[in-house]
Parts: structure tokens; C-alpha cells; sequence
């Protein structure tokens, strides 16, 4: 019995152990001296994405070129810059921020949810005016939503928007004998089918847990579905919804001319497969090109409108990536307001858009990238017509991260499953 | 001062019946258990008070207390769809994990205390897997079974097993042969500590029981299940209930290796608490915490009772 009673008590404190450490940190420090005025030291902080591929880390040094240039002018404001990349960024940020520890900046994905919950500053509150009007207009209005106040007002910052298009290699579109680009969801199975008889992957399919709500939209917006239907509740459940991934099933995923498991695989690592030439066709985005320069396909791409069920879709998806301000370190809103002006200005959001050949979100990098780089005018001429994310409801993070989550097993087992599971969460229920 | 304490304490002793001093006497041995108490209760009784705690509040996604919710998260959680099969997968891996590594680990044990040449070196080697960070042998598993160009893959499509491009080499991204490979390497983790625990339990046993089992004439196999077995209960009773604690919660090798999915079908309780706070649900990741802790101490209890039932049998 003794020894029962030993070896109980040796469990019962392991376990106790164990459960000690998964217990969260103590909170965070909020002992960051100084006041905003630019009298007496202050250290800002900045979380970011980044933006190229993984083994190059370039969106660290364009932060960096912004803060440097901006701690020369500004010595007594410190900038302590952290990245992430996009598959950990969102659990990043609200890891520090259960930890009473967000970053005074934020740039990347969701707000609503955040600026509902009131951790973070009015846009008005913290940008100039001139900067405030300077944004392209409706994607500032993307920023919108409610505040804890109830009142409707911007609080996302735009910083950078992209369109998606539908990318494919002419090299293998070649050897597969195929002529024309695909336009409808039969044309890209037929292709698909012809680059698998060449022994490559016809289809990229990311459905893993990077950006699998991305290539969940573009697919679900070419059979007139999507996350909301016309009068704005939400519809990710809807029979279109559910057909699409059906179709996704039976047409490319059995057929095995995807890559395998679409579940588990992230969009980078089949950008990079795709610039290989192991890939056939994948949706992408302008941020694709600069990784196709790097990777052996060359200049043997092209890219066309994303095909639909019956046709091309004619408006393309538009991802725009918002900043937000938290308000949780009052002393720093005027170092941080001082650090966004600065950093939004034209030369910095054309040294971004040349880069990873995305688009802007301010009005002077936009008309002078229209005339500087035409092969992004298109894109810029694009921006009105796209279709968005519905970011500015408080719903769309929770929901995006189940998408992210389960949604790659709608092409392995039951879609309408799946897609109730979703929409359960987006409806809260 | 130990012993300055113990005098007093001894002198104290013959003096009992007369006047006030019991009281005193009663609590002499506060100053010895004091701090173990006060460590005991600092370091293993107040994180699960709050834990509990916790898990009957209301939290915004974000960390912030919205006030009670009685047993709010408790019904949510045993109303969420995966856990079911999440409950059902811990189960598999903590029985098979164990009994694998028991059984492996007594046959690695018997090897390793025989005596012949290298055997130092060879038992150095046998603690690699166990002084590596296990985050990093999971990494490492994950990077040798990537389809096409991992290791293993490549071994074994030239022993004409697998193609290692085909689907089925995508070890990790199907459900059950990922489950079944983080299984593996979680064995393959658990075996050092395991034998060495029972190369301990080994060495402990006398020569002469074994020159007696020669005498009456019993046949190796006899003297193994008869002598060896038995002797070693205490040692295999200690590493089988640390492997279970241990085991069931493990977190970093199905999280580095598939990240508990596809979609929820590599998780254990373990992950999907991780699952259920990512998505903003921490009170339900909270009621998770506390059914994981009660679960463990209910398997180690019966494991304990049966063992000591074994025992009382013989």
C-alpha cells in the first residue's frame, strides 16, 4: 500500500507539473517608460508577416530601411520590429494578446473582431488627416466596423492590396499539348488530366492550414457562392458552397491530379513547386512573380482571369491587409502615430509594391505605379470590381481560422459536414 | 540548527504530561514539513485551483474575464463534433505508445546487460534519443518521411517497398499513417528512459536466485518469466505509470508533425486543447485542461490498483 501511495503522490505532483507549465505566462510588461512626446525615449512595437519566400527574409529589411530612416529623424522613438510568417502570425498575435501583451502595431489580417472587443485606436485617432484621405477610398471603407461604442468608424489602416489570378505553366502546356488557357472548372479538370499523362501535378491545391480560406473563396466564388449571400448573412454552407467542393472531390482531388492530401499542404510550398515546374497550374497572386523569377520556370508563365463553374469570374478576389493600432500602451499613441504617417508615405509603398508586385493602398503610390509599372495597371484598374473577405464582421477571424483548420477535409470525406461546421462558427451557434 | 531543533524536540519528549508544552510539541513538526507544504501548495495546488477556476469563466477570444459562466464551457466542449475521436485517438496512442515501449524497452534492456565488447559505447548510444530535444527528432521524423526526397522514402523505394513519389509516400498527410508514424517516433523516444529504468531493476537482481533457478533445473524461458519478470515489477511499475503520464501528454511530435490534422485527425486531448485556444476558445480549452488532469489521475489510480491486485494474486 505504501508503495501505491508513493508512486500516487510521485504521479499526482508529475502531472500537477505538467499542467502548471501549460498555464499561460504572467502578463506582460507594461513598464515600457517614456511618454509620447518625443522628449523622452519611447520603444514601439511592430509585428508583421512576411511577404516573400521563407528562405529570403526581405520584408524584414524593408521594415527595417522604414525604421531606420524613421529612428534618424525621430532618435528618442524606438521601433522593435517581430515577424511572423503567415501560418503562425495570426496565432501569434492572439497568444500576446491573452498575455496582455499585443504590439502597439499590427499589420496583416483580421480587425473587426479585435476593434470590437475595444483594444484598438480609431484610424482617425492616430493617422493625419492628409494621410486618412490619401487612402484609396473603398478599400479604407473595407476598414470599417463596429467598436466596442457600437458606432461604426475605421479602425483597419489598409497597407497593402492584391488581386488573384490564375497562373500556368506554357513550358508543360506545351509538352501536354494543350493550346488555350482554361476558362471554366471542366476546362482546367480536361488540363489537369493532360499534365498528370506527363507526370506532373495538374493542380495546386493548398487547402492546409495557411491560407486555405483564400483558395476556399476563389473556388466557391466561380459557382456564385461564397461566405455571404446577397442580403449579407452567412452562406458557407450553401448548396453552391457544397457542390464546389463535391466537384472539387470527384473531378480533381480522386482523380489524383492534385498534389496529394490538399489538406495538409501550405500555398508557399506549392508556390515553390509551381516555380519548380512540378506544378502544372495554381491560383496565385502578383506576390507569386517575384518567386517565379527565382525558380527554374523562367518566363514560361501566364496568367488569366481564375476560371468559374461556366466562365471566367469577372471580379477578381481582392485581399487587402489592414493595420491595426492597439490601444493597450496609452503612453506610445503619439510615437506610433508619428511612425505610421511616416511609414505610409508614397516612396515606401511603391519600394513595397515593386517588390513583391503587389498593389497599393494609397492614392499617390497608385497613380504614379499605373504609369511606372504597366503590368500592374491592370490589376490597379481592377481594385473596384474585386471581391473581398467579410473582415469588417467580427465573425470573420473566428470563422477564418476554422476554415484554415478543417476545411481540406470537405475533398476527402463530406463536404456538407464540413461546411455546417464552419458556418456553425461563423454564426456563432 | 537542524540539530539544534532536534535536541529541543527530544527534550521536549519526556516532559509532555506536565503543563502547556504539548501544544507546542504538536506543531514542532511544522518546522520540518513547513516548507515542503508551503512548496506544495504554491507549486502544485494553486495552478489547479486556477485552473478550475478558469474554466468556469467567460473569456473574450483575446484573454479578457467577461465574468462567470458556470459550466458553460463544460457543455460546449462536450458538445464540439471531433471529441469523440479525439478521446477515442488518445486512448490508442497511450495504450500503444506504453506497451511498445515496455515491451521493446524489456527486450533492449536483456541486450544491454549482457556483457560484451562496446557495450559502454552502446549504452551511450542508447541515451541520443532521449537527450535530443524531442521537438527536433519530430522535425527530423518529418523531414525523412516528406514525400519524394525524405529518407525513409527514398529507403524504402529502393528496397522496392514504396514509389517514393506516389500518394501513399505522403506518410504525413493521410490521417492514419501519419498517426501511426508520430506513434512510432514517440516510442522511439520512450525507450531510453524505459530501459534504462529496467537495466536498473535488473542489476538489482541477486546472482543467487538465478544459481537457484539453475539448480531445480528451469529452463531459460522458465527463469525469465519466473524469476526475471517478477522481480522486476517495482521497475516496470515506475517507468509504465511515468510513459503514461508522459505519453498522454505529449504535445511537440504530433504538433510538428501534423499539426493535429488533417483537419482534427491526428489530435489527442493534448493538441486539441492547443486546437481550442488557437481558435479563440479558451474557456473550453480550460474545461479541456481540467477533464485531461482528472483523466490522468483516474488511469494512473486503476493503473496502480490493478498492478497492485497482480501482486496480491501471485
Amino acid at each position: 500500500m505504501k508503495r501505491l501511495v508513493t508512486l500516487a503522490a510521485t504521479g499526482l505532483a508529475a502531472s500537477l507539473a505538467l499542467a502548471a507549465c501549460s498555464s499561460s505566462k504572467s502578463s506582460g510588461d507594461n513598464s515600457s517608460s517614456g511618454a509620447g512626446d518625443s522628449s523622452k525615449p519611447v520603444t514601439i512595437s511592430l509585428l508583421a508577416p512576411s511577404y516573400g519566400s521563407s528562405d529570403k527574409d526581405d520584408t524584414k529589411l524593408y521594415w527595417q530601411q522604414i525604421i531606420n530612416d524613421f529612428q534618424a529623424k525621430n532618435p528618442n522613438i524606438k521601433v522593435d520590429l517581430q515577424m511572423a510568417t503567415w501560418d503562425n502570425l495570426a496565432t501569434k498575435l492572439t497568444t500576446a494578446i491573452q498575455n496582455n501583451d499585443a504590439p502597439d502595431l499590427f499589420e496583416g489580417g483580421g480587425y473587426a473582431d479585435v476593434a470590437a472587443q475595444g483594444l484598438l485606436y480609431k484610424a482617425s485617432d492616430i493617422v493625419s488627416p492628409d494621410t486618412l484621405k490619401n487612402l484609396i477610398p473603398h478599400v479604407a471603407e473595407l476598414g470599417q466596423t463596429k467598436g466596442a461604442d457600437g458606432a461604426n468608424a475605421q479602425y483597419g489602416i489598409p497597407f497593402t492590396t492584391s488581386t488573384r489570378a490564375f497562373f500556368y505553366n506554357t513550358d508543360l502546356f506545351k509538352q501536354a499539348g494543350i493550346t488555350d488557357a482554361p476558362k471554366t472548372w471542366a476546362d482546367v479538370a480536361a488540363d489537369a488530366a493532360k499534365l498528370k499523362a506527363v507526370g506532373k501535378t495538374g493542380f495546386g491545391l493548398p487547402l492546409g492550414s495557411e491560407e486555405a480560406q483564400a483558395e476556399t473563396y476563389l473556388w466557391t466564388l466561380g459557382n456564385g457562392g461564397g461566405y455571404k449571400d446577397a442580403s449579407g448573412k452567412w452562406a458557407i454552407n450553401s448548396p453552391q458552397n457544397v457542390e464546389t467542393f463535391q466537384w472539387l472531390t470527384d473531378n480533381l482531388v480522386k482523380p489524383g491530379l492534385t498534389e496529394s492530401d490538399p489538406a495538409t499542404k501550405k500555398r508557399t510550398d506549392l508556390w515553390k513547386d509551381f516555380a519548380a515546374g512540378k506544378i502544372g497550374m495554381i491560383n496565385g497572386s502578383p506576390a507569386l512573380i517575384p518567386i517565379l523569377k527565382q525558380g527554374s520556370i523562367g518566363d514560361n508563365w501566364k496568367s488569366v482571369a481564375i476560371p468559374g463553374k461556366t466562365g471566367p469570374l469577372n471580379s477578381p478576389l481582392g485581399v487587402a491587409d489592414f493595420i491595426e493600432v492597439f490601444n493597450t500602451k496609452k503612453d506610445h499613441k503619439a510615437a506610433v502615430s508619428k511612425f505610421l504617417d511616416f511609414a505610409l508615405q508614397k516612396q515606401y509603398q511603391e519600394q513595397f509594391d515593386n517588390e513583391y508586385m503587389l498593389l497599393p493602398a494609397t492614392q499617390d503610390a497608385a497613380g504614379e505605379l499605373s504609369t511606372q509599372t504597366p503590368a500592374l495597371k491592370p490589376f490597379i484598374d481592377a481594385l473596384p470590381l474585386a471581391a473581398w473577405y467579410p473582415s469588417s464582421d467580427p465573425q470573420w477571424d473566428p470563422t477564418s481560422q476554422k476554415i484554415k483548420d478543417i476545411v481540406g477535409k470537405a475533398v476527402s470525406s463530406d463536404p456538407k459536414g464540413v461546411l455546417d461546421q464552419i458556418q456553425a462558427v461563423a454564426t456563432g451557434s | 540548527m537542524t540539530t539544534h531543533t532536534e535536541q529541543r524536540g527530544r527534550d521536549l519528549r519526556p516532559r509532555r504530561p506536565h503543563g502547556a508544552r504539548p501544544a507546542l510539541a504538536g506543531l514542532a513538526p511544522l518546522a520540518w514539513i513547513g516548507p515542503a507544504i508551503a512548496l506544495i501548495a504554491f507549486a502544485v495546488l494553486w495552478p489547479v485551483v486556477k485552473m478550475a477556476q478558469s474554466s468556469t469563466r467567460h473569456w473574450s477570444r483575446y484573454g479578457v474575464d467577461l465574468g462567470s459562466n458556470g459550466t458553460d464551457n463544460y457543455s460546449k466542449l462536450f458538445k464540439e463534433q471531433d471529441l469523440g475521436g479525439v478521446l477515442l485517438r488518445t486512448g490508442i496512442w497511450v495504450v500503444v505508445v506504453v506497451t511498445v515501449t515496455m515491451v521493446v524497452s524489456l527486450a533492449v534492456a536483456q541486450l544491454f546487460n549482457q556483457r560484451f565488447p562496446g557495450r559502454t559505447v552502446a549504452r551511450w548510444a542508447l541515451i541520443a534519443p532521449w537527450a535530443a530535444s524531442v521537438m527536433m527528432t519530430a522535425l527530423i521524423f518529418k523531414y525523412m518521411l516528406y514525400q519524394g526526397y525524405g529518407f525513409i522514402n527514398i529507403l524504402l523505394d529502393d528496397l522496392g517497398l514504396v514509389d517514393r513519389s506516389s500518394p501513399t509516400a505522403d506518410w504525413l498527410g493521410h490521417s492514419t499513417s501519419g498517426f501511426v508514424w508520430e506513434m512510432a517516433v514517440a516510442v522511439f523516444v520512450s525507450i531510453p528512459f524505459t530501459s534504462y529504468t529496467v537495466i536498473a531493476g535488473l542489476q538489482t537482481i541477486p546472482a543467487e536466485v538465478y544459481e537457484a533457478a539453475k539448480m531445480d533445473g528451469a529452463s531459460k524461458l522458465r527463469t525469465y518469466f519466473s524469476v526475471t519478470l517478477p522481480m522486476l515489477r517495482p521497475s516496470l511499475l515506475v517507468a509504465a505509470v511515468i510513459n503514461v503520464m508522459n505519453v498522454f501528454n505529449s504535445f511537440p511530435i504530433i504538433w510538428e508533425m501534423t499539426r493535429g490534422g488533417p483537419g482534427y485527425d491526428t489530435s489527442t486531448t493534448t493538441v486539441f486543447m492547443w486546437v481550442l485556444k488557437k481558435g479563440g476558445h479558451i474557456g473550453e480549452s480550460a474545461a479541456l485542461s481540467v477533464v485531461n488532469f482528472v483523466l490522468v489521475i483516474v488511469i494512473v489510480f486503476a493503473f496502480l490498483k490493478v498492478s497492485k491486485w497482480n501482486i496480491e494474486a501471485d
